[in-house]
């Protein structure tokens, strides 16, 4: 049987583990390119103008990798109201009228449908390896996803703290590879040990004053570091630690398994009085997130949300209350391709500064 | 004390199922206030209240419930979220009462019942329900309310699939515009808040009238026909209400009307829907070779400058036609 070539949307670190789950299942994977600016041209030459930036990005990353020829693409749905749930099918559509013949195949939340998403995974499955097979493959790459958001969050930790700029961002992408290289469970969770033993060896400050900012928003945005400017890490160097509300460990857990992880209870509860309903994307969860960052005494708050963003205009309307009775700065990022990184460093810094002396105030009162 | 005055906001849901709402509260002789007709002033207001980043009928809803604030005794923002069992409103419909109420101090209470025709708690019947007990009315009392709203909700679905197009006003006891027959046929599709509100639509609708073409809307396709043609790829369907009901009549007139002469898609800026509803439309039309326009509107879009590209499109069907 023809090998097939299949290729995906580029997200963060996590390429590495769907490469590992796809490779196991036979395939040849076409690696999507690290979204850059002729990715992003790609994208709104063709996407219609009012598509969100991650609609862009994600068909500059087709496009790019597609003359590389490819069979088929496999991608996530999603069952509304957040239009990411309809992307597949307009990219297809858009991609079939540019005359590319690709197989879409779009993963369905299973807690929806089961059945189909069942069918769907078969599909995928084209060389009939067993289903014990694939749950072992799929352990596996789900081990190195879990490994990759932990070492991700310890650089969070680490990187306002560091001594000397620039080096924990040098070290991470060094011991990133530790992972990323490693094939079985053993391999991952020795990788793992490794890399975490090296980020330590950085020399730190541990007393220092930093400041802690919550970051909430669309999943994309909050995922793809190329999306938003590597913002976390311009973020760290200004001396303040992120904690993002999102990573792809807890939201594929919320999204597949039944029963909800008792974070995202507490996150609907805290949005509650503020936003009853689902409204779609992370709209919700961006003001959940906001209130129990408040609880937690953190010292601000960052959104990130693509241009036209409806969830997150939603939220953003309701954070403005939010951030009036809590006295607590709140800064929204509309992102779109107009979007610079220069301008965006700039408030950034102010923001930075602003929390830093909120912050050298209230020390100094008590 | 004087009966309580109910405000109604004459946009978004306005054009869609107003009718049920004014028979129910009719029904127990309570007092309704409309804003008025969308003026520069209303949209101009809207825009300073709302997000920037909101789309213009978001902006719109904020600048009639600024009119309103003042006036009545209750605000009435229901959280209509699915009535068909099928597809559910906007995000930012679903988040409508809480933006309004996060946004505006000193506001009237806002009545945000939910309706959710999917689950039995919160059904249009029980919804209906809570809504007449909360003025103090019996269950009966609700219950004859609710059906005196579905059965003018009925009348002005029946009058819309038979052309009737409500520009500025939903009367269903003396409907007054009825769409012209001819053989040039246009589909103008596009939310009801968009295509029969005469100010922003920049009186699209009279001009058409007035140029002897019939305009086919969404609403004239009936539920059970459009529910056909509603999957457009991979057997989805939009999530949206609205999406679904431009979508889906669409497909209907591309594959039902035979003397169809062209397709105008009216969308707002900033619409987060559209521009999926837009791509596809442009698509499907371009490969029936079926003319297509989209006009996009904001705060900013001028009568005069949209004419001229409407006239420009039935010159360039005619043109095509001889």
């Amino acid at each position: 049987m023809k090998t097939l070539r299949i290729t995906f949307p580029y997200m963060g670190n996590y390429v590495h583990a769907f490469r590992g789950l796809l490779e196991d299942l036979g395939y040849e994977v076409v690696m999507p390119v690290k979204p850059s600016k002729r990715t992003l041209d790609l994208g709104v030459k063709y996407a219609p103008e009012f598509s969100c930036l991650p609609y862009k990005i994600v068909l500059g990353t087709y496009l790019e990798t597609l003359p590389k020829g490819v069979d088929r693409i496999v991608t996530s749905g999603g069952v509304g109201p957040c239009r990411a749930g309809l992307y597949a099918s307009l990219h297809e559509k858009i991609l079939k009228k540019m005359g590319y013949n690709v197989e879409f195949i779009v993963l369905e939340p299973p807690l929806v449908d089961l059945k189909g998403f069942y069918k769907t995974v078969q599909k995928l499955n084209y060389k009939n390896y067993s289903l014990w097979y694939i749950y072992k493959a799929i352990k596996r790459n789900w081990r190195k996803i879990k490994a990759l958001d932990t070492i991700e969050q310890k650089a969070l930790f680490l990187r306002p703290r560091e001594l000397k700029k620039g080096s924990v961002s040098a070290k991470y992408k060094e011991v990133l590879q530790y992972v990323i290289n490693a094939y079985s469970e053993k391999e991952i969770d020795e990788a793992e040990q490794e890399a975490l033993k090296q980020l330590d060896k950085i020399p730190v400050d541990l007393e220092k004053l930093v400041v802690k900012v919550g970051m909430v928003g669309e999943i994309y945005v909050l995922l793809e570091p190329s999306s938003n400017f590597e913002i976390e890490e311009t973020i760290g160097h200004l001396g303040a630690e992120v904690k993002r509300s999102m990573f792809l460990t807890g939201w594929t857990r919320d999204n597949t398994l039944p029963g909800k992880s008792e974070e995202l209870v507490s996150v609907k509860a805290a949005a509650k009085p503020y936003l009853p309903e689902l409204i779609g994307g992370h709209g919700q969860d961006s003001i959940g997130n906001a209130i129990l960052y408040i609880k937690q005494g953190f010292d601000g708050l960052i959104q990130l949300a693509p241009f036209t963003c409806i969830p997150e205009i939603v939220a953003r309307t309701i954070l403005t209350k939010i951030s009036q009775e809590h006295n607590f700065p709140i800064l929204t990022f509309f992102l779109d391709e107009q979007t610079g990184k220069a301008g965006m460093e700039t408030r950034l810094e102010a923001f930075i500064d602003l929390l830093k002396r909120k912050k050298l105030q209230k020390l100094s009162k008590s | 004390m004087n009966a309580p005055v109910i405000g109604i906001a004459r946009t978004l849901n306005y054009y869609a199922y107003y009718p049920f709402w004014q028979g129910f509260f009719d029904s127990l002789n309570l007092k309704t206030v409309v804003s008025s007709p969308t003026t520069k002033e209303i949209l101009d207001q809207g825009v300073k209240d709302a997000l920037a980043e909101a789309c213009l009928p978001i902006k719109l809803f904020f600048g009639h419930i600024a009119t309103l604030k003042t006036k009545v005794d209750y605000l009435f923002i229901p959280r209509i979220v699915n009535l068909n069992r099928k597809t559910v409103y906007c995000p930012k419909f679903l988040g409508l009462p809480d933006m309004i109420k996060y946004s505006y101090e000193n506001l009237p209470p806002v009545i945000d019942i939910r309706v959710d025709n999917r689950n039995l708690k919160d059904s249009l019947l029980i919804s209906s329900l809570k809504l007449a007990s909360f003025f103090g009315f019996s269950k009966l009392q609700g219950f004859k309310a609710y059906r005196e709203g579905i059965r003018r909700q009925n009348l002005y679905e029946n009058l819309l699939q038979k052309g009737y197009l409500p520009v500025n006003e939903v009367n269903v006891n003396s409907p007054k515009l009825f769409s012209v027959k001819s053989s040039f046929k246009i589909a103008l599709l596009g939310y009801p808040y968009l295509v029969y509100d005469n100010y922003v639509n920049l009186k699209i609708l009279e001009f058409l009238h007035k140029n002897n073409v019939q305009v086919l809307t969404a609403e004239q396709v009936p539920w059970p026909i459009r529910n056909k043609y509603a999957p457009f790829t991979n057997k989805k369907r939009l999530f949206w209400t609205f999406s679904d009901r431009v979508l889906s009549s669409f497909q209907y007139f591309l594959k039902n009307v035979p003397d169809l002469k062209g397709i105008i898609h009216l969308t707002a800026f900033g619409c987060g829907p559209d521009f999926i509803v837009d791509r596809i439309m442009e698509i499907d039309a371009g490969e029936q070779q079926i003319p297509y326009l989209t006009l996009t509107i904001d705060e900013h879009t001028g009568e005069a400058g949209l004419v001229t590209r409407v006239e420009a499109f039935l010159d360039m069907i005619k043109r095509k036609s001889r």
